[in-house]
């Protein structure tokens, strides 16, 4: 092994070694770009275009809706529009937005020259775009999706959308969200593990708790809508009937489990909005931030009760009043945590010397609008209001003060505070304050007014009315106001067009502030700090402008280049007390290979061309493999100096690598999928008409058993895999006989599959599949993976220190275990609920 | 390698209380359903139904369940405050307070199963 | 209470029965309570800036504990139990309630009223006709998508879901003409899918019944 330590270059000399290892190249080798400081500005530039697309639509709609009885747009082109803006803005708008703005300041917030995964951002990046972009040119060609944003069934099932609207909304978004999946294990792997040398979970700046937050309920709210766009797609594709009433499916449980998603959604938007308010609102006030350990238990609270609140979006489908409680009661309750943050951020301004700023007037901005859509909130989160303005311009009004006011606000603030940050240059306040009045002004003329067009009874979703409902004057003040707000948004682009042209550039923290992605040169540098810090105090009330020139001269950890690696530093996860030195990979055109794939498989799904799907699947399973093939070492290294006198091992060689816990994080969303689809049967069996079904599995006992032995000992044998290798002995033999038991439990289940009765006759049969499908995937994945750790080893990636293969094949095997237990029990329970069903 | 002194675990103190309110959701919500389609909110037990026995019984349990919980974060709390500093104390004090406030929303949530009608 | 300007054929806040009364009560005591409660944000916030040394003797437990937990758990407290009681209210209960009952069928993209104790009446397709002063229980069932069945000035909305029945109970306190809509978006005619009720004397409402035969 070549070691080149420098020693004591220059700051000059060591920023153009670094930048050679961290730099992506120019021209075509853009597209290899893995880079968290590319990719995060990537991802925010794209989701400001998606804007801007959400923007003219909801244009389009004030247009419409401007006069009664309008003859613009017809409703099938209307019906398109509403549901493309709601679509475009949630999933293409506003959580890209977040992650990007995440992706890009949270490593250099938390001491870290990257995120833990970057060849996970691009291809997340890849399949965000991708995805994206079949759902807007499908807008080009007319058959854009037309149910609404909710895609209720049986309204988008195959008998009322024949097209393939619904198809493009359901794949496009899953599309989708692969990038938010991806972003949320590596956003967690990388604040538990990345951390700067020292930094506590308790002296992690507050950012780093927001995120971390918000990243845990998309690990847990986003798997139950991934599910139900299968089953939807697959009831849509193949006529399996779940959601179908006449069948024993049932509508119902498309929107539990769209709302299951669809409301921590909501506040998946908010918390890291809040999160930038957190770290804004100190700065301005010149204090730090109240009752920080306040927030932090406010933010976990309100993310748990975010998840019971679901059903408010439900309460006029006929669910029992008791029920209809429990979620009124919890949707009131989350009013607390907001109002604790709402009031530790006055108590700050108030107890600190407040300055005014650009970012500061969005803050003021929003405290007025999300304080009203807090407000009308709670309103209707009791019961009978809602049953009052549930479907109404009410909640359309509530929506947007909550969204705009918690989310659009926020990040205007956000974007004035951090666009120095990239680009090095200030703004300019002349056209910043007209732009806010005219943000201002325009939004509350267009949706204040709202709250009174639902009390006056006008329902969502329609595309014109007739001049007697005394909602003329109402609707033409909404759209007047919502051109202001169109040109106030046009004025802040070209505020910060201006910006880049002529904003004066500065030295270092413009702001005063306390945060260490201050404390980098502006613009960054692709590997963020010369050297890496060790923070002995709560790191946002640090001094970036001391700290900054010292990094930039070597005064820190990994203040070196060696073998052309990018080197960052692992830490404990709660203590933050060093512990590896991480390998990241290098630029790659993999992830855009793997984008390319995934999107052959999307479209083929699309245009019905189901093997050719199969096909590109296949295909998409070996590019992955392509992606392990690229990292590890053929020999064990040992403790490396990571300067500052200390020498750690390389992540390939401990336990606790981000590999392994960003594969025990897939896993968690990966079970909560799982649940999801074992609470739909369940769900079925309960609720559903139409039970018990006309033909159950007979002889499922002997093939069940078969998958669950199987399965338990592919887990087991991985283990003693593990354990070989661990003594230093070849583990291929068991890893191999892993391999061997998993395929006999994918026999095993394809038998089960062919015993089921015809799984579209009924939900039953059709969800006994699901779970059979499931099963068949996981052990596929425990097969894969056990195979291949065989081949590392034989290959010499492993060693009895350089472990991480057999770890992962546990992990699964494990994993494919449990999943096969519970899954068989519940295939061979349904019989029995089923008939029990039918006297239920 | 370093070892910890605050072990990882104490990172899932801040979540337990309030995954213990998401079980007693999940438990409560299904129950009702479940008791909803069996008809148990038409046998009478003396003076309620089964299905509101059921319901109140699942209540108190949870509460009581959520309320040990906090008991016992609470004496890990005040024992620590005896002690000097250490980073990550907070988790500790953060765990109790975060468990008190899920024992606050149980209470909060699940009291309407006293009165409210259970399957209309 | 501040009704002018709020009253039309849909308005919520124009109320033809007790349900809708109920119902718009509550909206206004939310409307003045929530308007107190901006109005002492502001307040706050406000001072924060221009006079925080008045604000400035709250510590931070008062901020925390006093604004943030203890106010509004006394406002949600109150609020939530007369919610719910007022919900339990509005519920069709069958105590000592004779009811009348008529079915509602939704299909795209029209309503059809079936008259179960008028045999032979019916159905009558777009028009609604109830008595009026006697509570009515609506069976809302759907032949195809999900609709939502509302007459604002009656009061809340029920959906009529494919495989389930639901039931909706509503009282027009005078005879007269009301407007109901399609609350749950159901396609290409959703616009469109709007019906009338016609509230009778109950004197009348059987002769009604069989003229619209």
């Amino acid at each position: 092994m070549s070691e080149t330590m420098e020693q004591g270059p220059s700051p000059i000399a060591r920023h153009k070694a670094l930048e050679g290892i961290w730099g992506t190249g120019p021209g075509l080798e853009r597209l290899a770009a893995v880079n968290h400081n590319i990719l995060g500005k990537r991802f925010m530039v794209a989701a400001l275009v998606f804007f801007a697309i959400g923007g003219i639509l909801s244009m389009l709609i004030r247009a419409q809706l401007a006069t009664p009885n309008s003859a613009f747009i017809g409703p099938e082109i209307y019906n398109q529009i509403f549901t493309m803006h709601g679509t475009v803005m949630m999933f293409l708008f506003a959580i890209p937005m977040f992650e990007g703005l995440a992706m890009y300041l949270l490593p250099k917030m938390i001491g870290a020259r990257d995120l833990a995964f970057p060849r996970l951002t691009a291809y997340g990046f890849w399949c965000y775009i991708f995805g994206g972009t079949i759902l807007v040119v499908s807008m080009l060609f007319g058959v854009a999706p037309d149910s609404g944003w909710f895609m209720y069934t049986p309204l988008s099932s195959q008998p009322y959308t024949p097209g393939i609207n619904a198809d493009v909304w359901l794949l496009g978004v899953t599309f989708v969200e692969i990038s938010a999946m991806a972003a949320a294990v590596e956003i967690i792997a990388t604040i538990l593990k990345m951390r700067a040398p020292g930094m506590s979970l308790d002296r992690m700046p507050i950012y780093g708790w927001y995120i971390l937050v918000t990243a845990g309920m998309m690990l847990i709210g986003f798997p139950p809508l991934i599910l139900g766009s299968i089953l939807l797609e697959m009831e849509r594709a193949f006529d399996l009937p779940f959601f179908d009433p006449t069948r024993g499916g049932d509508p119902l449980l498309w929107q539990h489990l769209f709302w299951l998603f669809g409301h921590p959604e909501v506040y998946i938007i908010f918390l890291p909005a809040a999160g930038a308010l957190s770290t804004i609102i100190p700065v301005f006030a010149r204090h730090p931030l109240i009752g920080y350990r306040a927030i932090v238990v406010a933010i976990i609270a309100m993310a748990f009760l975010s998840f019971g609140l679901w059903v408010h979006h439900m309460f006029t489908v006929g669910i029992p009043h008791l029920a209809l409680a429990f979620f009124s009661a919890a949707s009131a309750l989350v009013a607390i945590p907001t109002a604790v943050q709402i009031f530790a951020w006055i108590a700050t301004i108030a107890h600190g010397r407040p300055r005014f700023s650009v970012p500061m007037l969005y803050v003021m901005g929003f405290f007025f609008v999300f304080v009203i859509g807090g407000l009308t909130g709670v309103m209707l989160a009791m019961v009978p209001f809602n049953w009052q303005a549930h479907d109404t311009h009410f909640v359309v009004a509530h929506l947007h003060y909550v969204l705009v006011g918690g989310f659009v606000f926020p990040m205007l603030a956000a974007g004035y505070y951090w666009l120095p940050h990239i680009t090095g240059r200030l703004p300019l306040a002349r056209l910043s304050v007209p732009a806010f009045w005219l943000i201002f002004i325009g939004f509350n003329a267009t949706f204040f007014l709202m709250h009174i067009t639902g009390l006056m009874g006008m329902p969502r979703r329609i595309a014109t009315y007739p001049s007697n409902f005394g909602w003329d004057w109402l609707n033409l003040l909404s759209s007047v106001g919502g051109f202001i707000l169109t040109m106030g948004f046009a004025l802040v682009l070209l505020d910060i067009i201006m910006m880049f042209k002529f904003g004066k550039g500065f030295r270092r923290d413009p702001w005063q502030a306390g945060t260490l992605e201050w404390a980098t040169p502006t613009p960054p540098p692709s590997y963020n700090f010369a050297a890496i810090p060790r923070v002995t105090e709560r790191a946002d009330g640090l001094s970036p402008r001391l700290l900054g020139p010292q990094l930039a001269r070597g005064e820190g950890y990994l203040a070196h280049t060696r073998n052309g690696w990018q080197e960052t530093l692992g830490v404990d996860m709660t203590t933050g007390e060093p512990d590896q030195i991480i390998i990241l990979p290098r630029r790659t055109y993999l992830p855009l290979v793997s984008g390319l794939v995934t999107a052959a498989v999307v479209l083929c799904m699309l245009f019905k061309l189901y093997w050719f799907a199969l096909g590109a699947l296949g295909l998409l399973v070996v590019t992955f493999l392509f992606w392990a093939a690229a990292v590890g070492n053929k020999s064990d290294i040992g403790p490396l100096p990571a300067g500052q006198g200390i020498s750690l091992p390389l992540d390939g060689e401990v336990k606790g690598s981000p590999t392994f816990w960003g594969v025990v994080l897939l896993l968690a969303a990966d079970a909560t999928l799982f649940a999801s689809l074992l609470f739909g049967a369940l769900f079925l069996v309960v609720v559903a008409p139409g039970w018990p079904p006309p033909a159950l599995l007979e002889g499922g006992f002997v093939p069940g058993m078969v998958v669950v032995l199987a399965a338990a000992a592919g887990a087991g044998l991985a283990r003693l895999g593990r354990r070989a290798n661990a003594a230093n002995a070849s583990p291929i033999a068991m890893q191999l006989g892993a391999g061997l038991v998993q395929a006999i439990a994918l026999g095993a289940i394809f038998w089960l599959i062919a015993a089921l009765p015809d799984p579209t006759a009924h939900a039953y049969s059709a969800t006994s599949l699901a779970l059979l499908v499931y099963l068949l995937v996981h052990n596929g994945i425990a097969f894969i993976v056990a195979v291949h750790a065989a081949w590392r080893y034989h290959a010499g990636f492993v060693s009895a220190r350089r472990a991480t293969d057999p770890r992962l094949a546990v992990l699964w095997g494990d994993y494919a275990g449990f999943a096969a237990l519970v899954g068989i029990l519940m295939l061979l329970g349904l019989p029995f609920l089923a008939t029990l069903g039918g006297g239920l | 390698m370093s070892t910890s002194p605050v072990p990882a675990i104490r990172f899932w103190l801040l979540l337990l209380g309030f995954i213990a309110w998401s079980g007693a959701f999940v438990l409560l919500y299904g129950m009702l359903s479940v008791g909803c389609a069996a008809g148990w909110h038409l046998q009478m037990v003396g003076p309620m139904s089964l299905q509101r026995l059921m319901l109140v019984g699942l209540f108190i349990l949870s509460l009581a369940g959520i309320g040990l919980l906090t008991f016992v974060q609470y004496r890990g709390w005040k024992a620590r405050r005896r002690e000097r500093p250490a980073p990550n104390d907070f988790l500790i004090a953060g765990g109790f307070f975060a468990s008190l406030a899920a024992l606050g929303a149980t209470a909060f949530t699940f009291a309407p199963v006293v009165a409210l009608s259970p399957c209309l | 209470m501040p009704l002018a300007g709020c009253t039309g054929l849909l308005s919520t806040l124009d109320p033809a029965g007790p349900a809708a009364a109920s119902i718009a009560t509550l909206w206004w005591v939310m409307f003045y309570g929530a308007t107190v409660l901006f109005a002492l944000v502001a307040v706050l916030l406000a001072m924060s800036y221009w006079r925080s040394g008045l604000i400035r003797r709250l510590t931070p437990l008062q901020w925390i504990l006093g604004l943030g937990v203890g106010m509004p758990v006394v406002v949600l407290t109150a609020l939530v139990t007369t919610a719910f009681v007022q919900g339990e209210g509005l519920l069709p209960h069958r105590d000592g309630v004779r009811p009348v009952t008529i079915s509602v069928l939704a299909r795209q993209w029209r309503w059809e009223f079936a008259y179960p104790e008028s045999p032979g009446v019916g159905p009558t397709i777009g028009v609604l006709h109830m008595p009026a002063g006697v509570p009515v229980d609506l069976t809302l069932e759907s032949a195809d998508v999900i609709h939502g069945f509302w007459i604002p000035r009656l009061g809340g909305k029920l959906d009529a879901i494919p495989g389930h029945v639901n039931v909706v109970r509503l009282l027009a306190d005078q005879p007269g003409r009301y407007h109901g809509v399609c609350a749950e978006f159901c396609g290409d005619g959703h616009t469109q899918m709007r019906f009338e009720v016609i509230a009778h004397a109950p004197e009348d409402y059987q002769a009604a019944l069989e003229a619209s035969r």
